[in-house]
């Protein structure tokens, strides 16, 4: 009895986007007549894959109490590297090798400045941003890197039994991030700093190790994102990966993670990122124009702060009632 | 009372914070299977022995021995690792996790074979197993937020009798909780002493220590002047042992006061109900009482930081909103000077002139363009009354505690207040300071400002009040007038 109140309890949370996200769905669906066709559906799954690999590793900074704006921009640059290496002939793992390589250098970096300087993690992470950034500009020239061999084009845009490869591999990273959360002894000690950095020391866990893991991860899930995205576009833009974790941290957002930390899941961040992709895709298949997007978007977002302030207040009420 | 089963020994224990020496070669002793009451004013070192005991706080003297072994811990899970488990006034336990999870918090268990993966199934069980050992019925899988104080403190005490703690240390653990949740809590410290553990119990509420406590220890400005059986020391003996005798020979002269400027009629609000005070012209009238007995709660609520539920605020005459709010009662001519200046009362990378004229601001510039040389001008014109100008080109950070209390002062009297409401004004200044602060009070006070204080220091309180409010569990249980005012009747209306 007790124990299936507490389920209700953990999945309210997540339930409001979901049914927000399916509501979007069905509304496409019937508004348009080319939303709800096997060949866009692929596509918003497609969409979805690079966006969800960043918001996991966004998610878990989020959930410690801090935040990653570096994603974005270290998505550029590992694309950037992993091209030149493919266009200057080396081998495919080796490419990827070096992609995924240059994520962790820049976890790396963060968790330095974070958990060895103390510096404040929007800040850390902002430098990270710039040097990420300026690094893919100067090694591309400023130009975008195009045409790939098929065996790296085929992580993008190969299928297998009708779905696309990148989609089978956001959803196994994404399945392992869950197991990570939820099942481990790391998982269980992100929620207790990002809970409260105090207790969790008074508790006898190393803060400072548990975040900088948290950063390594989150780096070297932007490296991934930035590597496939390469792969399914055929390009790689020196500023490819802008914008990408705003909307990470929008997806986290909208499925329940909060911004003040100790608080949200991977499955969440699934929906946001579905909801936002759909929505996206649908605005472009009933050709409204992007700057809609941006709007439409940023209201969402606004609207689910707006419902999260909302339920800590009443909360707050009811527990102030209870004590007096 | 040197004793075999001693469990926890702490000999000539010194600290100092500062220039103030909090403990003066305490020693203190902890038997297996008993309660030790540790009793004493505010300030007189209980917590701090305490968190020494258990690695938060370093010493500068003396030996601790844990069972006869001496130790020195130089954190918290060599401690615990040791089997002290303190029970901290402020929960230690996770919001938003699960009972089980803040159970086993840094001690988790996994499966066999697979390092890192949480065995829940295993945990879930030995929390059950435990919660009912120690007689309780709870879900391992309820949130920890959903809990009553109460029941966290339940949990708070199953973290410790998981780790195997027998040196249980409670902070104030009855202080939010109800008469049968108390009893219920004895019941289970009882269990635990039939089982060997060494309980040390602080409390400021006597009562409940002779229910509790086989031996008890009275600390009185860092220093031990009791330690007895529970069962040979009558309360007035404890009392006076808290106390001790302090003659008070700088009592302020009688004030000649004017009309009333604050009045306050049974406002309630979180952690305080039912509260009625008044304040006239030239008046300085403390408020006094134990940690957590609302007093803050009771003055921020006047302020309008936080809003009161019932009740109803008069400033001059006029009557206020409740749910008003701190500029409202600015513009009415009341300033509050908070506890915390460091974090409420200066903003510390700001200039000491640009912080005195910070509330002043509507009132200076009603345009809203600031002209520096005003500012320098009015900051000058209240400042220069306690500070030195050299003191008026520093920041704030760079200020001694009395210097910056003067700061805060002068930030409201740009303002012209008229009610000024002193949250602990002298805590942490050093004595010549205090004495400063204490002389602008009283100058104040003549010029016909009303004055409200909140403090903790009996010796503040005695010296400088006209009237004093005592408060206790979120009331006011006393009014002394001023030939009523003894260090004795406060004390007896606290507790």
């Amino acid at each position: 009895m007790r124990r299936g109140e507490k389920n209700r309890t953990s999945q309210r949370e997540g339930i409001a986007a979901l049914q927000g996200t399916i509501m979007v769905f069905l509304l496409f669906s019937i508004v348009s007549d080319n939303f709800f066709t096997v060949y866009n559906i692929s596509n918003v799954l497609k969409n979805s894959a690079v966006l969800f690999l960043v918001s996991i590793g966004i998610t878990m900074a989020i959930v410690i109490g801090c935040n990653d704006i570096s994603a974005g921009s270290v998505m550029s640059v590992s694309g950037i590297i992993t091209a030149l290496l493919l266009k200057n002939g080396f081998g495919l793992w080796t490419a990827i090798a070096a992609g995924l390589g240059t994520g962790i250098l820049a976890g790396v970096l963060n968790g330095i400045l974070i958990v060895w300087f103390q510096a404040n993690f929007w800040v850390a992470t902002f430098a990270t941003y710039s040097i990420a950034q300026g690094a893919a500009l100067v090694m591309s020239n400023g130009n975008g890197i195009a045409g790939f061999p098929g065996a790296f084009r085929f992580l993008g845009t190969g299928r297998l039994a009708g779905i696309y490869v990148i989609v089978y591999l956001a959803f196994f990273m994404g399945a392992g991030a869950w197991f990570l959360m939820k099942k481990t002894r790391f998982g269980e000690h992100i929620y207790a700093v990002g809970g409260s950095e105090e207790i969790a020391r008074l508790c006898g866990l190393s803060v400072e190790k548990i975040k900088f893991g948290v950063f390594v991860l989150s780096g070297t899930l932007a490296g991934a994102a930035g590597i496939l995205l390469a792969a399914k576009t055929n390009v790689a833009m020196p500023s490819g990966g802008a914008g990408y974790e705003f909307d990470a941290i929008a997806a986290a957002m909208i499925g329940g993670t909060s911004l003040e930390g100790g608080k949200g899941t991977i499955q969440g961040t699934a929906v946001g990122v579905f909801l936002i992709t759909i929505l996206r895709n649908g605005l472009t298949v009933l050709g409204i124009s992007s700057v809609f997007h941006y709007l439409l978007i940023g209201l969402i977002i606004m609207g689910v702060i707006i419902l999260d302030v909302t339920r800590t207040r009443v909360q707050e009420r009811k527990k102030g009632g209870r004590r007096g | 009372m040197e004793s075999p089963q001693a469990v926890l020994e702490m000999k000539g224990i010194r600290k100092h914070f500062s220039e103030n020496l909090v403990l003066k070669d305490v020693d203190f002793t902890l038997r297996a299977g008993e309660v030790h009451a540790l009793l004493g004013a505010n300030g007189a070192g209980k917590s701090t022995l305490m968190k020494i005991a258990c690695g938060v706080l370093p010493y500068d003297r003396g030996q601790v021995y844990v069972r006869g072994k001496q130790v020195q811990f130089r954190s918290v899970t060599e401690a615990r690792n040791a089997g002290l488990a303190m029970i901290h006034q402020e929960l230690s336990l996770l919001k938003n996790r699960c009972v089980y999870e803040n159970i086993f918090m840094g001690r988790e268990l996994t499966k066999p074979g697979f390092p890192g993966l949480l065995d829940e199934k295993k945990m879930i069980e030995i929390s059950r197993k435990i919660l009912g050992e120690m007689g309780y019925e709870l879900d391992p899988q309820r949130k920890t937020a959903d809990l009553s104080v109460a029941w966290q403190q339940i949990v708070e005490i199953a973290k410790a009798v998981w780790k195997k703690a027998d040196i249980i240390i409670m902070d104030e653990p009855t202080s939010s909780l109800t008469k049968q949740e108390t009893s219920q809590l004895f019941q289970l410290i009882g269990r635990l002493k039939g089982e060997g553990c060494g309980i040390v119990y602080i409390s400021h509420k006597i009562e409940e220590l002779f229910q509790i406590a086989d031996r008890i220890t009275v600390l009185n400005q860092g220093k031990v002047c009791l330690e007895k059986e529970m069962s040979q020391v009558s309360k007035e003996e404890l009392l006076y042992a808290m106390t001790g005798k302090h003659i008070y020979e700088t009592r302020r002269e009688k004030a000649r006061t004017g009309e009333g400027i604050l009045r306050v009629e049974g406002l309630g609000g979180k952690g305080f109900h039912n509260c009625s005070l008044s304040v006239r012209k030239g008046e300085i009238v403390s408020i006094t009482g134990i940690v957590g007995a609302g007093r803050s709660e009771l003055v921020s609520s006047i302020f309008g930081i936080n809003k009161a539920s019932e009740g109803k605020i008069f400033l001059l005459g006029e009557e206020v909103p409740l749910r008003h709010s701190p500029s409202y009662s600015i513009k009415k001519k009341l300033g509050l000077l908070p506890e915390d200046r460091k974090k409420q009362g200066l903003i510390m990378g700001m200039s000491v002139e640009r912080n005195i004229v910070q509330a002043a601001l509507n009132l200076l510039f009603p345009r809203g363009f600031i002209s520096a040389s005003a500012v320098s001008e009015q900051a000058g014109k209240y400042g220069r009354q306690a500070l030195y100008q050299q003191e008026m080109e520093k920041l704030p950070e760079k200020l001694s505690g009395g210097n910056q209390q003067k700061v805060v002062l002068a930030k409201w009297l740009c303002t012209n207040c008229q009610i000024l409401i002193f949250d602990e004004p002298t805590k942490g200044i050093d004595a010549a300071a205090r004495e400063e602060i204490y002389r602008l009070m009283e100058e104040l006070a003549r010029q016909g400002k009303g004055i409200l204080m909140v403090s903790s220091d009996q010796r503040e309180v005695l010296q400088m009040s006209d009237r004093v409010y005592v408060m206790k569990q979120g009331t006011i249980s006393r009014e002394l007038k001023r030939e009523e005012i003894t260090e004795e009747k406060i004390i007896s209306a606290e507790f």
